[in-house]
C-alpha cells in the first residue's frame, strides 16, 4: 500500500469515528496529503530515508503548535484573543517526529490548559471513551488516549504533569509513556505547571511508544527545563523475546498507600501483571516513600504556577474560562508564596528519597488509576468505601511518581470490560527498562490494546 | 485553618491581585483555597533541615 492509501484510509476512518469519541478538534487533511504523496514520491525516486516510522500517521494533544493554527490549549481563550495568532512553526516534537517519516494527521481535545484528569471540556464538548461512551476518557490528554484507543491513530502525543498521559492511556486501554523530567524538549508546547510539566506519547504497542520516544529526544534550546542530554534510543533495548530478557532486572510491587488508595479492580490489574512477571523473574514487594506527601507537593506546585501562569486571563477572560477548573487556578493564584515555596523544598527532599528505593529495585509496579472510567459528568469516586472528588482524585496514583521526576510507562491490561492500566515506573533516565518490561507482558499476552468492535 | 480566616483572605487579596470574585464564585474560590490550605499544613508537617532547597541551576 503507498502512504498516500494509507494516510487516506486513516482521515476516513477518523471522518467516520470521531464523531462518536469527539476526540479530534482539528484535522489538517491537505498537508498529510502532501506529506504523503512526497514520501510516495522519494521511495519512487530511490531517496526516501525509510524508517519504522515513515508513513505513519500520529496526532497530537492541541496545547503542540501546529504551522498555521491558533494553537487553542483546550481553551476559547487563545482563539478569542484580539488577534490570535497561528504558530509560526510546529512544535518540536511534532518537528522530529515528521523528520523520522511519521505523518501528522490533526490535533486532539484536552482538559483546558491541561488542568483536569477527565476531558470534559465545555467548549468541544466531552472526549468519550471508545470503550464505553458514556463514560470519561481520563485527561488532560483525553483526546489522545481516546483516539489511539479506538485505533484512529497508531501514534498521539500529551503532555503530563500528574497523569494526563497516564489516566487517559489506562481509561483508553493504551500504551502511554511519561519519560524523565526534562528528557523531551517541550518546545513549542504550551506550558501549565513548567516545573513539573512532561510531553511524551501513547502508542497502540510498545514498540511504536519507543519508536516516537526515540524519535522525539535530543536537546531543546528553547525549553530551559530540558536536560540537554544526548539521544539515548530505546528500541535497541527491545528485543524481540523480551520476556525472556528480563533476568537481572529487579521488580518490585508498591504496597502501602498504592494498594489503599486503589479500587479492588485496579489491584487485580497489578496482580495480572505481576503474576505473570513472577514466572520470568523474581518481583517482590516495595513501599513508595511520603507517597502522599508528593501528591501534595505536586498539588500545591500546580494549583500555584498554574494560577500564576493565568493571571491575566482570570482577570480579563474570566467568563469564557472552563467552570471546571476556572475556580482552582483563581484559588491558586491567591495562595500564600510561602506554601508553593514550601512545597517545591518538600519536594526536593521527597525526590531524595525516592531516588534511594531504586538502590535496590530497576521496576516498581502500581495501579495508574483507582478504578475503571466514571461516568462522563460523576462528581464523586468511590475507593473501598470512602468517597472522592473525582475530578482530582483520578491523580491520587500518578501524581506521586511524576512528583519525582522518574520515568514511568502506562500499560494496559487484558481484561474483561473495561480497560484498567498499570505504572512501570523506572529509575531516573531508565526509560528502556521501563519499556522492556511493558514489551514483556505485551508479549505475554497481559498487556494489550484491543480496540472496541463498534470501531473495528 | 478557620474557613473565616480564608474568607477574610479571598477578599483582601483578590482586588488586590485584580482578579474577579463575587458571589457567584467566592464559595467555589474559598472551598478550593480551603483544601489548599489543608495541603500546607500536610506540607508544613513534612520536617525539613534549612539546606533542603530547591537549588534552581543557572546555565549560561
Amino acid at each position: 500500500m503507498s502512504v498516500l492509501a494509507g494516510i487516506e484510509a486513516c482521515l476516513a476512518r477518523i471522518e467516520r469515528f470521531d464523531p462518536s469519541i469527539n476526540a479530534f478538534t482539528a484535522i489538517v487533511r491537505d498537508r498529510a496529503l502532501a506529506r504523503a504523496a512526497a514520501i510516495d514520491a522519494a521511495r519512487a525516486a530511490g531517496t526516501s530515508p525509510g524508517g519504522e516510522l515513515e508513513g505513519v500517521p500520529f496526532a497530537v494533544k492541541n496545547l503542540f503548535d501546529i504551522e498555521g493554527l491558533v494553537t487553542i490549549a483546550g481553551s476559547r481563550i487563545e482563539a478569542e484573543r484580539a488577534n490570535p495568532r497561528p504558530a509560526a512553526a510546529d512544535a518540536l516534537a511534532v518537528a522530529r517526529l515528521e523528520a523520522a517519516g511519521a505523518i501528522l494527521v490533526g490535533a486532539l481535545n484536552m482538559d483546558e490548559y491541561a488542568y483536569g484528569f477527565t476531558t470534559e471540556n465545555t467548549h468541544r464538548g466531552p472526549t468519550r471513551n471508545p470503550h464505553d461512551l458514556t463514560r470519561m476518557a481520563g485527561g488532560s490528554s483525553g483526546g489522545s488516549g481516546a483516539a489511539v484507543g479506538a485505533g484512529l491513530v497508531p501514534i498521539a502525543l500529551g503532555t503530563d504533569t500528574n497523569g494526563s498521559i497516564r489516566v487517559p492511556a489506562s481509561l483508553c486501554g493504551a500504551f502511554g509513556l511519561r519519560p524523565t523530567f526534562g528528557r523531551l524538549g517541550r518546545g513549542g508546547a504550551f506550558p501549565f505547571v513548567f516545573s513539573i510539566d512532561t510531553i511524551g506519547p501513547l502508542a497502540r504497542s510498545v514498540r511504536e511508544l519507543a519508536l516516537a520516544y526515540d524519535a522525539m529526544q535530543g536537546p531543546d534550546a528553547h525549553d530551559p527545563g530540558c536536560a540537554q542530554r544526548a539521544a539515548e534510543p530505546s528500541v535497541g533495548a527491545l528485543q524481540a523475546d523480551a520476556a525472556g530478557n528480563l533476568a537481572g532486572l529487579r521488580i518490585a510491587r508498591l504496597g502501602g498507600y498504592f494498594e489503599e488508595m486503589a479500587t479492588p479492580e485496579g489491584v487485580a490489574a497489578l496482580d495480572v501483571a505481576c503474576a505473570a512477571l513472577s514466572g520470568l523473574t523474581s518481583v517482590g514487594r516495595a513501599d513508595w516513600p511520603d507517597a502522599a506527601i508528593g501528591r501534595a507537593a505536586a498539588f500545591m506546585i500546580t494549583a500555584v504556577e498554574g494560577g500564576a501562569l493565568h493571571l491575566d486571563d482570570l482577570r480579563r477572560f474570566y467568563n469564557i474560562m472552563e467552570p471546571h477548573s476556572r475556580d482552582r487556578f483563581l484559588a491558586g493564584a491567591l495562595a500564600p508564596a510561602a506554601w508553593v515555596h514550601r512545597a517545591h523544598r518538600v519536594r526536593r527532599r521527597y525526590i531524595e528519597r525516592v531516588d534511594t528505593l531504586f538502590a535496590d529495585h530497576d521496576i516498581l509496579l502500581a495501579p495508574v488509576v483507582p478504578g475503571v472510567a466514571p461516568t462522563i459528568g460523576d462528581d464523586w469516586i468511590e475507593i473501598r468505601g470512602r468517597r472522592f472528588p473525582s475530578r482530582p482524585s483520578m491523580g491520587l496514583l500518578t501524581q506521586p511518581v511524576s512528583c519525582a521526576g522518574v520515568p514511568v510507562v502506562a500499560a494496559p491490561i487484558a481484561r474483561e470490560g473495561l480497560p484498567i492500566g498499570i505504572q512501570v515506573i523506572a529509575a531516573p533516565w531508565c526509560e528502556a527498562n521501563a519499556l522492556r518490561v511493558a514489551m514483556a507482558l505485551e508479549q505475554l499476552g497481559v498487556a494489550r490494546v484491543s480496540v472496541p468492535a463498534a470501531f473495528a | 485553618m478557620d474557613r473565616q480566616l480564608i474568607e477574610h483572605w479571598v477578599d483582601a487579596a483578590a482586588p488586590m491581585l485584580g482578579l474577579p470574585v463575587d458571589e457567584g464564585n467566592r464559595g467555589a474560590v474559598i472551598a478550593n483555597l480551603e483544601m489548599l490550605a489543608a495541603v500546607a499544613g500536610q506540607l508544613e508537617a513534612f520536617e525539613l533541615a534549612p539546606a533542603d532547597e530547591p537549588l534552581t541551576v543557572f546555565r549560561r
